[in-house]
């Protein structure tokens, strides 16, 4: 619970800064939000491991096999990935690049979940023949 | 705590630093001031009185009040060892430390302080209006400077601070 | 949570900020915009570590 409050309060003091600083240097703004996001998600890293933990045992438990879940997991790290820096470029101004770095989340999640859609795709075979 | 006490040094220093800046752009600025006075001085000593120079160099060398004072002085001394009137002034002018315009100045009036009273008067009163001109441009430029110095004083003292800390 | 490391930053910031508007004011632009450049490369070299730690637990967290 405190985790969640200490992440907003730096958050939105962050966001106050920025506001403040972008008038003189819209840069420094830029670098003080990364920062602090950074900051943010690096805290964040012991809850998320838990969680992931539980995924495990969930699947562990319930017998899918372990190469099933992986794509799950990266497609999920690479979609938190790609919002903050998506949003960070927005931010700066540059929508192009933000769409750009959507595109790669979008393709990159892809190129990872190819080994499930891979056995998805024998299956039917398999069901077909 | 010694964190503290290397924050209030590099600051101290920054300040140290800070003033000796504005002092010596100070200092430079009335030493510009007062040779421009000293030269109109003694353009009206040549026009009125037909003083010969040595003796006029080192009049000024005593009355003059303030940071000019040390130039007339100076020169007079190398006339009075024996120099030629340009070498003496050549040799004054270089121990001052004043912008390079200004020293542009002051070396040409050098060259010219040859020949009759009217040709070294008019030269003189060129140098002193060329001068004066420099002292207003600076001060009318100087709190721009005095803000910029403050502000490059202060911002590295505090950018020292903070990485350091 | 590493709030020191988000403060220098912030202060940095700032210093920056001010520094440039007192510069532009005054009509230096170049030095305005190399103090920028500054500041930044001095930010960016204090969050190296934190970006490469976040890459690092991004990768072992989500099974890279």
């Amino acid at each position: 619970m405190e985790q969640a409050i200490q992440a907003t309060v730096l958050c939105v003091l962050a966001a106050v800064l920025a506001l403040t600083v972008k008038r003189g240097s819209p840069e420094s703004a830029l670098l003080l939000v990364l920062g602090a996001a950074v900051a943010v998600l690096l805290s964040l890293g012991q809850a998320l491991g838990e969680a992931v933990a539980f995924l495990e045992e969930l699947g562990a438990r319930s017998g899918v096999p372990e190469g099933l879940l992986t794509p799950l997991y990266k497609v999920a790290g690479i979609a938190l990935v790609v919002k903050v820096g998506s949003g960070l470029c927005a931010d700066a101004g540059e929508s192009a690049l933000a769409s750009v770095v959507e595109t790669a989340g979008t393709v990159c999640a892809l190129a990872a979940s190819l080994p499930l859609l891979r056995k998805v795709l024998e299956l039917l075979m398999e069901l077909m023949a | 705590m010694k964190k503290l006490l290397g924050a209030v040094c590099v600051l101290l220093g920054g300040a140290w630093a800070w003033r000796t800046q504005m002092s010596a752009a100070r200092r430079r600025r009335d030493t510009l001031a007062g040779i421009t006075a000293g030269l109109g001085q003694m353009a009206e000593e040549i026009r009125m009185a037909r003083t010969p120079m040595p003796a006029l160099l080192a009049c000024l060398g005593r009355s003059r009040r303030g940071p000019e004072r040390e130039f007339f002085r100076r020169a007079a001394e190398a006339l009075r060892q024996g120099a030629e009137l340009p070498q003496a002034w050549r040799q004054a002018v270089d121990t001052l430390d004043l912008p390079p315009q200004a020293l542009a100045v002051l070396e040409e009036l050098g060259q010219a302080l040859r020949g009759d009273e009217e040709k070294v008067c008019k030269a003189i009163l060129l140098a002193v209006k060329q001068l004066e001109k420099q002292v207003t441009e600076w001060d009318e430029r100087r709190p721009e400077a005095e803000k910029r110095t403050t502000a490059l004083w202060f911002s590295a003292s505090a950018l020292l601070v903070i990485l350091l800390i | 949570m590493d709030v020191d490391l988000i403060f220098k930053i912030a202060a940095i910031g700032i210093l920056v900020a001010v520094l440039n508007q007192l510069l532009v004011r005054s009509g230096r632009e170049e030095q305005a915009m190399m103090t920028t450049l500054a500041g930044l490369v001095v930010v960016l070299m204090m969050m190296v570590r934190q970006i490469s730690d976040l890459f690092e637990l991004i990768r072992t967290l989500f099974r890279f």
